[in-house]
């Protein structure tokens, strides 16, 4: 049973260790926490439930339509209001946008779609993979491989962008030190606006991926992001394979709470792991940001 | 027995060593003047004393009690008060606030006294705003008490830091260049004031600064900084003879065009 | 003349105060029933955005954890009185308790952590307290939440909007009362000092952690004691209520009524708490115009309704009067 959670864990970790990307690829930059990734996500998802079972759009175009024009569009208008506007305030403020953007995006869409509960079928007609080690028999359905995989290409996509390409090399460089960079002549607000459109980007995939193995409710995307939040503390804020890693730790650690505890205490689980992490160490895994204050 | 002593303080900040075994005595109702070029840590030394930063190695003794360990307010309740390089006002206060804030440690009201205004707190703050008061006209700033004080000028200001530090009965005042930007005539003044207040408040005073004339003239006993050691110590005649000092604050002769 | 520890002899301000004061208790007699469900509410809300402000406006703490210590107070204090049938006078200072004891709790780990740490601690924290309001229906009654009995003191069974109104008003008038002078007193000051400058703070014997977690305490018992006349007001209580919208309504009413300003928490409460009563039945809507209106007064009145006024200067001096 433990490798049956285990790997049932895998696909909702990577949902979250790219959530925790999300998150992290903002703060590095701006050092503002976006509390706005949940309803990024719910947005992700409504909107792609929106492409694929309203307007009956094949996948692979809603995926495309949601995943890139919609999100790059939703990334831009966030940099546009929620950070610009207030880059003199400092970072609490933009913090406070975020989260006023986000209950603004609530609403918005609960006026969109309502307040019901939806499911929407999942695109994938595969038979559960079935697995065996052995005396070990493992299933994994078709959606969570699907999930996985899709993770995979993206981490491995932003890894290769962030270090080797030379856009990736501007934003990382912006990331450390603004005034350098400004120096150096790189454009610093249209590499912020990047940067805000690369994290909505990663957070609506999120969203998409969460669509086959969730049911959707505007409300969704609160305890999701608690768990990207508690996935960033877990391997270190501010770092990002710490985030993934946290992602992956996270998805584990709930489903292995959920099988041996009760499945109420799923939700719960990221709360206790950002308890016990800022209790015990405050820099999660990885991080060597200053957590404490002096 | 000094009332204050500091016993050979080493500080690093990062790789940067700020304080390198430094020594100071300071005897009761003396004022010690300690100057040094820019950088020498005169202001990381008061950081020191007044508990900001925790010395790596060294101890600080207040009349024979060791200090060293203790966190800054408790610095404070004991009897050390001091003023700021930069100014460290409370902007959102008036005058009198400020000053009353000064005197936290006198008045003993908690929370429920504080919350239903028994007599006895209502007769603390009152003593508490007289005293306030006396320090501001020490300073002739009383007229000003019940302004914002963002709207006093910035001489006035620094002096009500002072009044602050003054208002309740430390043992000992720290300083941080209370001259800077004062013309000469108030530099006179002010070395005056400083005087009338070790006599009539029987306060110990370490007094950093740059105006070398208002150190001279008031110091009892001046210690020199630079590069975070101590490079001369004395009374201010020999001082101002020490070619060490003199190389400090002007170079090796012939070293500068 | 600034009201500091030495009260103003009945000057002109003081005397308006007085005769505000007096004809608030007059205002049932003008009003319907859902203008009166409203005052209440506005009331509920003046006390909790009192609290939020001293922790937030005054010692810069920015936690989330608000709503969390308003909907202990609210379940603590109405199950109390429905499960244990501990009389109302009673049961909501326990509210109010209940909730300081989870805020003194709470206050320890997050001093010590920096910003957005704190920012999420807390945000978790909210979201823990919604989980055991849900899961734990044995006590709780769980999501479906339960109904208040209208609150008896003294034998007096207080039914009507208008009864709840002056049990609100007493209450929030002794909070108010209790704030202000708390502000006045060598309490408030520190307060304002730990805010404008630690280590000005800190070289004046103020110990900080001590009254940071201080400030933790009155804000979480005033959020806790507004829980309870929420729930007396409300007559209804479920854990939806106390989530994620409640703690940008409570940001909403301190940025709008100005950061560290009594009567613009006063203020901010009035503005704002008009709104859900009269968008209760649209949330959608309730959500996008808090999410806007705080966004709006982030950008562009940073310093709320009382900043702006203070530009004016003879407005100045009557806030400066009921501020700190």
């Amino acid at each position: 049973m433990f490798f049956q959670l285990l790997v049932g864990g895998l696909a909702n970790g990577s949902i979250y260790a790219l959530v925790a990307l999300g998150i992290t690829v903002v703060f590095k930059a701006t050092e503002v926490a976006n509390f706005a990734a949940g309803e990024l996500l719910m947005l992700g998802a409504f909107v792609l439930y929106n492409c694929f079972v309203l307007w009956k759009l094949p996948y692979l175009a809603s995926f495309v339509i949601t995943a890139f024009f919609f999100a790059i569009l939703l990334g831009l208008i966030m940099e546009r209001l929620a950070f610009r506007p207030l880059a003199s305030y400092g970072h609490l403020i933009q913090v406070m946008a975020t989260l006023a953007l986000s209950v603004t995006f609530k609403g918005i869409a609960r006026l969109v779609w309502g307040s019901d509960i939806l499911n929407v079928p999942s695109p994938f007609d595969f038979k559960p993979v079935e697995f065996s080690l052995g005396s070990l028999k493992i299933v994994i359905s078709s959606d969570n491989i699907a999930i996985v995989l899709v993770c995979l290409v993206m981490m491995t996509f932003f890894f290769f962008f962030f270090q080797k390409t030379k856009r990736g090399k501007m934003m990382r460089a912006t990331s450390e030190n603004m005034l350098g960079a400004m120096l150096v002549g790189i454009n610093v607000r249209r590499v912020f606006a990047t940067i805000w459109a690369t994290g909505t980007v990663i957070l609506v995939i999120a969203g998409v991926l969460f669509v086959p193995i969730s049911t959707l409710y505007i409300e969704m995307g609160g305890k999701v992001m608690i768990k990207g939040f508690a996935a960033c503390i877990l391997g270190g804020f501010g770092n990002l394979p710490g985030a993934l890693l946290g992602g992956i730790l996270m998805g584990i650690i709930e489903t292995l709470f959920g099988g041996y505890v009760t499945t109420a205490m799923m939700d719960i689980s990221s709360m206790i792991v950002i308890a016990l992490v800022l209790i015990i160490k405050p820099q999660g895994l990885f991080g060597s940001r200053v957590v404490i204050k002096v | 027995m000094p009332i204050l002593k500091v016993n050979n303080i080493s500080i690093s900040f990062g790789g940067l060593r700020a304080l390198t075994e430094v020594n100071l005595e300071l005897s009761k109702g003396d004022i010690v003047g300690l100057i040094g070029p820019n950088g020498s840590g005169k202001t990381t030394l008061l950081n020191v004393i007044s508990g900001i930063y925790a010395p790596e190695i060294g101890t600080i003794h207040l009349q024979d009690k060791e200090i060293t360990l203790l966190p800054p307010h408790a610095r404070a309740a004991k009897g050390i008060g001091r003023t700021f390089q930069i100014q460290h006002l409370f902007s959102n206060m008036t005058v009198l606030e400020n000053v009353m804030t000064g005197l936290h440690k006198d008045i003993r009201t908690g929370v429920f006294g504080a919350a239903f205004r028994f007599k006895r707190v209502r007769a603390e703050e009152r003593i508490a705003k007289e005293k306030a008061l006396e320090a501001l006209k020490f300073f002739r700033l009383q007229e000003m008490a019940n302004r914002m004080i963002t709207d006093l000028s910035s001489i006035e200001q620094r002096m009500v830091e002072i009044a602050r530090a003054l208002a309740t009965n430390h043992k000992i005042i720290l300083l941080d260049e209370p001259a800077a930007a004062l013309s000469p005539a108030m530099v006179i003044e002010l070395g005056t004031l400083l005087k009338r207040i070790r006599d009539e408040k029987g306060v110990s005073i370490i007094l950093v600064e740059h105006v070398i004339s208002l150190v001279l003239t008031v110091s009892d006993k001046i210690t020199v900084l630079n590069f975070g050691r101590v490079i001369a110590e004395g009374k201010p005649d020999k001082i101002r003879r020490d070619p060490a000092v003199l190389e400090a604050y002007l170079g090796k002769e012939g070293g500068y065009a | 003349m600034r009201n500091f520890g030495n009260r103003p002899r009945m000057s002109l301000g003081a005397g308006a105060g007085w005769i505000v004061i007096l004809a608030l208790f007059f205002i049932p007699l003008a009003t319907n029933r859902y203008v009166q469900y409203s005052i209440n509410l506005t009331l509920v809300y003046m006390v909790l955005a009192l609290g939020l402000n001293l922790l937030f406006g005054y010692t810069g703490q920015f936690a989330f954890a608000n709503a969390a210590f308003f909907g202990i107070g609210a379940y603590a204090c109405s199950l109390l009185t429905v499960r244990l049938g501990i009389p109302f006078w009673f049961s909501l200072p326990l509210g109010g308790i209940a909730a300081m004891f989870i805020g003194c709790i709470i206050s320890v780990p997050a001093l010590r952590l920096a910003r957005f740490y704190l920012a999420i601690m807390t945000m978790a924290l909210g979201e823990a307290i919604q989980w055991v309001l849900i899961h734990w229906d044995r006590v709780t009654f769980g999501p479906s939440g339960f109904q208040i009995p209208p609150p008896s003191i003294g034998g007096l069974l207080l039914s009507s909007d208008r009864s709840v109104y002056y049990v609100n008003l007493l209450v929030t008038l002794f909070i108010f009362w209790m704030a202000r002078n708390i502000l006045g007193s060598r309490i408030g000051r520190a307060f304002v000092a730990i805010r404008d400058s630690e280590v000005a703070a800190q070289c004046m014997a103020i110990p900080l952690t001590r009254y940071k977690i201080l400030a933790y305490a009155i804000s979480s018992f005033y959020a806790g004691i507004a829980g309870g006349l929420y729930a007396i007001t409300v007559g209804y209580l479920t854990p939806e209520n106390f989530g994620i919208i409640q703690v940008t309504l409570h940001f909403c009413m301190v940025m709008v009524g100005g950061l560290g300003s009594m009567i613009g928490s006063v203020a901010g409460a009035l503005v704002l708490t008009s709104l859900p009563e009269i968008l209760r039945d649209y949330q959608a809507y309730q959500e996008i115009i808090y999410g806007f209106i705080l966004l709006f007064i982030l950008i562009f009145m940073p310093r709320g309704i009382s900043g702006a006024l203070k530009r004016f200067r003879w407005f100045r001096e009557e806030i400066e009067k009921l501020t700190l």
